[in-house]
């Protein structure tokens, strides 16, 4: 069951600071880079940086739980995905900033290691990774199935 | 060059039909500020972006939304499922069985195909990434639109994703803007 979220107040406790009218007119946006990163919300919230983070009316994003060990291995998948997403339009522009550099690569290491062991236990996510000894990359469920969480 | 990750970029999976929200959603594949504009309006502008910090931020953003495209088709797809013909009558999409069947297709919610002319070039970055700027602004607001009409958790959770993805790229194209504004880039 996708949906069936835990409630999770840490979610929330977002810097409120960055939404006060006055803190923002005397920041200077031409120099100030926001570089803060939610590693753990991130994936949840949509949006890996907390200082560029925009809540819509009461509405809370939830943190969504995996049921079987697959389910929770690609749900870290997507997460990882995402998070390095985020981190490159981040660095695509501010390609100096070695500290987020640095998550990024860690980030890019343990996805690559994680995707690999997903394969060897359940399907194929990659055309170039289908080796085994018959072709998988046509089994269901594809993306738009449902069912669980691809 | 593109590759297919067989996996969404966030999960989907709605339980409960729903044919007037598939119909209110089709317009975030297929209307103005929907996902099929925005790709093809940041993949056609990343051929002229003067620096490689622009080439890099318009390829990216533009192949992220083609992931969004498949997300919102997911979500029509799964909210039609199992839906009568007279369910489709029944809630304003006979028009749209006559034309396309059970099939997705990039249109907004009143029906009216995609065109090019939703999304625009002029070849000049400043111009472009200004354009850019108010289309994220008007797919949050279209994303917000769709959230207020949402009841089920399923569709609100990945529409609030979506949301906030808008929200995220309109200040990195802002960034990027002011960056360009700052050191004269034309």
């Amino acid at each position: 069951m996708l949906f069936d979220f835990q409630d999770n107040d840490d979610l929330y406790n977002i810097d409120l600071d960055y939404f006060n009218l006055d803190k923002m007119k005397k920041m200077d946006f031409n120099t100030t880079k926001d570089s803060k990163i939610d590693l753990e919300n991130g994936f949840y919230l949509g949006n890996a940086f907390p200082g560029i983070y925009e809540q819509y009316k009461n509405y809370k994003p939830k943190k969504i739980n995996g049921y079987s060990e697959q389910e929770k291995m690609l749900l870290r998948i997507q997460e990882l995905d995402f998070l390095i997403n985020d981190l490159s339009l981040y660095l695509d522009i501010n390609p100096n900033d070695t500290k987020v550099f640095e998550t990024f690569k860690r980030l890019n290491m343990e996805l690559k290691g994680l995707k690999s062991k997903y394969y060897d236990k359940y399907e194929v996510l990659e055309l170039c990774d289908d080796n085994k000894s018959k072709y998988t990359w046509i089994d269901e469920p594809w993306p738009w199935d449902g069912g669980y969480y691809v | 060059m593109f590759k297919y990750d067989k996996k969404l970029p966030y999960p989907i999976d709605i339980k409960n039909k729903d044919i007037k929200m598939a119909k209110y959603i089709i317009t975030q594949f297929g209307g103005a500020n929907g996902e099929l504009s925005a790709s093809l309006r940041y993949f056609s502008q990343k051929f002229s972006m003067p620096t490689e910090e622009g080439k890099a931020l318009l390829n990216d953003i533009a192949t992220e939304e083609l992931g969004h495209q498949e997300m919102v088709a997911t979500m029509v797809t799964q909210l039609l499922k199992g839906a009568s013909i007279k369910e489709l009558e029944e809630n304003g999409l006979s028009s749209q069985y006559t034309e396309h069947g059970y099939g997705v297709f990039p249109t907004d919610s009143f029906g009216v195909p995609w065109t090019a002319s939703y999304i625009a070039n002029v070849g000049e970055p400043l111009a472009n990434l200004m354009e850019d700027m108010a289309a994220e602004q008007k797919a949050r607001v279209t994303y917000e639109h769709l959230i207020d009409l949402a009841k089920d958790e399923d569709v609100i959770q990945p529409l609030l994703f979506l949301r906030q993805r808008e929200v995220v790229h309109f200040n990195r194209f802002k960034e990027l803007y002011e960056k360009y504004k700052r050191e004269g880039i034309k």
